[in-house]
């Protein structure tokens, strides 16, 4: 699956009423979406790096405004993934400003491989649990 | 003519305060990351006809607000462990202390020493409990404000006395009241803010102690406060609020 497929998908279920419905409105609470958030990073990191501006339109592109997120949370899920040691940044320049790119590390990719299976195994269990429950 | 302050220049404003508990490197990273973020989004706005003003405010409104972004950031970031600069110290005292409500307060006595540590215990002390709600009440807004921006999630609890001392040595409590100290490290023993919150208040009547401490003693509230065996550990929540967790602690931990 396409990995930008695959992002929306992720965010449509996270922009669904069973996630709304945990007392957020509009979108989840930033507690509980934390770990989403990361796994959504890393998906738009996987393609190029990137810096925080650029991701963000990456995620709003990949969930087609479904999910809609203050766009300064996507530094702290950069900022964490990096003390994690998932991506690395660097400073360039730009338009006489400095400006982070992020970009995955080995182990960011093993990382989002992992997240990948479990996502997977999460909604066919869900899938099935769903289905069966009909 | 001086140029009016930008939406973007305000939220970088409020973001380098909230995030002062960073230090200054990490703060300096995040500022430059938010100020690309904002110019690249008006920048790429720029097309679309709105004036700068617009292109700006939006580009603030969709970011999001300062203050959950700066306590995202610090969450995401080890706690910075430099040392609380003595004067930021002493002005925080002393708002504290005219924090505490209006009463009849007489010179503050406290132990010198370890050995004037053991003053017994006091008949009608106040306990930790009621200090943690009284930090949590509206009345005390401010403090909840201040220890989310310092980012701190330890704090102890306690209550300090005040008390004037016969010749013979007596010690009458005139006043007493809630202290919170704000844990500001990993571990105990390290940077702490002593703050007075307005809390339970005794005015006199009350005798302890038969030791004299001379009056000219000035020694800071949390001096006093160490000497009493009522200190206990409160969790401080993301908005500030204390959760009570009651384990009292060793003095040496102080």
């Amino acid at each position: 699956m396409q990995p930008h497929v695959r992002l929306r998908e992720l965010c449509e279920m996270l922009a669904s009423p069973t996630f709304a419905s945990w007392g957020m409105v509009g979108n989840m609470h930033p507690e509980a979406l934390r770990g989403h958030i990361d796994t959504m990073v890393l998906a738009a990191l996987r393609s190029r790096p990137a810096h925080g501006y650029a991701l963000v339109g990456e995620l709003a592109a990949g969930s087609d405004g479904v999910f809609e997120l203050g766009e300064g949370t996507v530094y702290p899920a950069l900022h964490r993934l990096e003390r994690a040691g998932l991506v690395e940044s660097s400073w360039v320049k730009h338009a006489g400003r400095r400006r982070r790119i992020y970009a995955l590390t080995g182990a960011g990719e093993k990382a989002l491989g992992d997240r990948d299976r479990d996502w997977r195994l999460f909604a066919r269990g869900m899938n099935a649990l769903l289905e069966g429950s009909t | 003519m001086k140029r009016a302050r930008s939406d973007i220049d305000r939220l970088l404003s409020d973001l380098r305060r909230d995030l002062r508990p960073l230090g200054r490197r990490a703060r300096r990273r995040a500022l430059d990351e938010v100020r690309d973020h904002l110019l690249s989004a008006v920048a790429d706005e720029a097309a679309s006809g709105p004036s700068v003003q617009e292109r700006e405010q939006r580009a603030v409104r969709l970011f999001g607000d300062a203050e959950t972004v700066a306590r995202l950031l610090r969450d995401a970031r080890p706690k910075h462990r430099r040392t609380v600069a003595p004067a930021l110290v002493g002005a925080i005292a002393a708002i504290g202390f005219l924090a505490l409500p209006a009463g009849p307060v007489s010179e503050e006595l406290a132990p010198r020493d370890a050995a004037a540590a053991s003053i017994p215990a006091q008949p009608n002390a106040v306990a930790a409990r009621p200090c943690a709600a009284s930090w949590n009440s509206s009345a005390n807004a401010l403090w909840h404000s201040y220890a989310k921006r310092l980012g701190s999630r330890r704090a102890y609890v306690g209550v300090a006395y005040s008390g004037t001392a016969s010749k013979s040595g007596k010690l009458t409590t005139t006043r007493r009241a809630c202290v919170v100290k704000l844990w500001l490290a990993h571990r105990p023993g390290h940077w702490q803010y002593a703050v007075n919150v307005a809390g339970p208040l005794l005015k006199g009547g009350v005798s302890y102690g038969t030791r004299a401490f001379p009056a000219s003693a000035k020694t800071p509230l949390h001096v006093h406060q160490r000497t009493t065996i009522q200190f206990a550990n409160s969790r401080v929540r993301a908005d500030g609020t204390l959760d009570y967790i009651g384990t009292s602690i060793p003095s040496q931990a102080d």
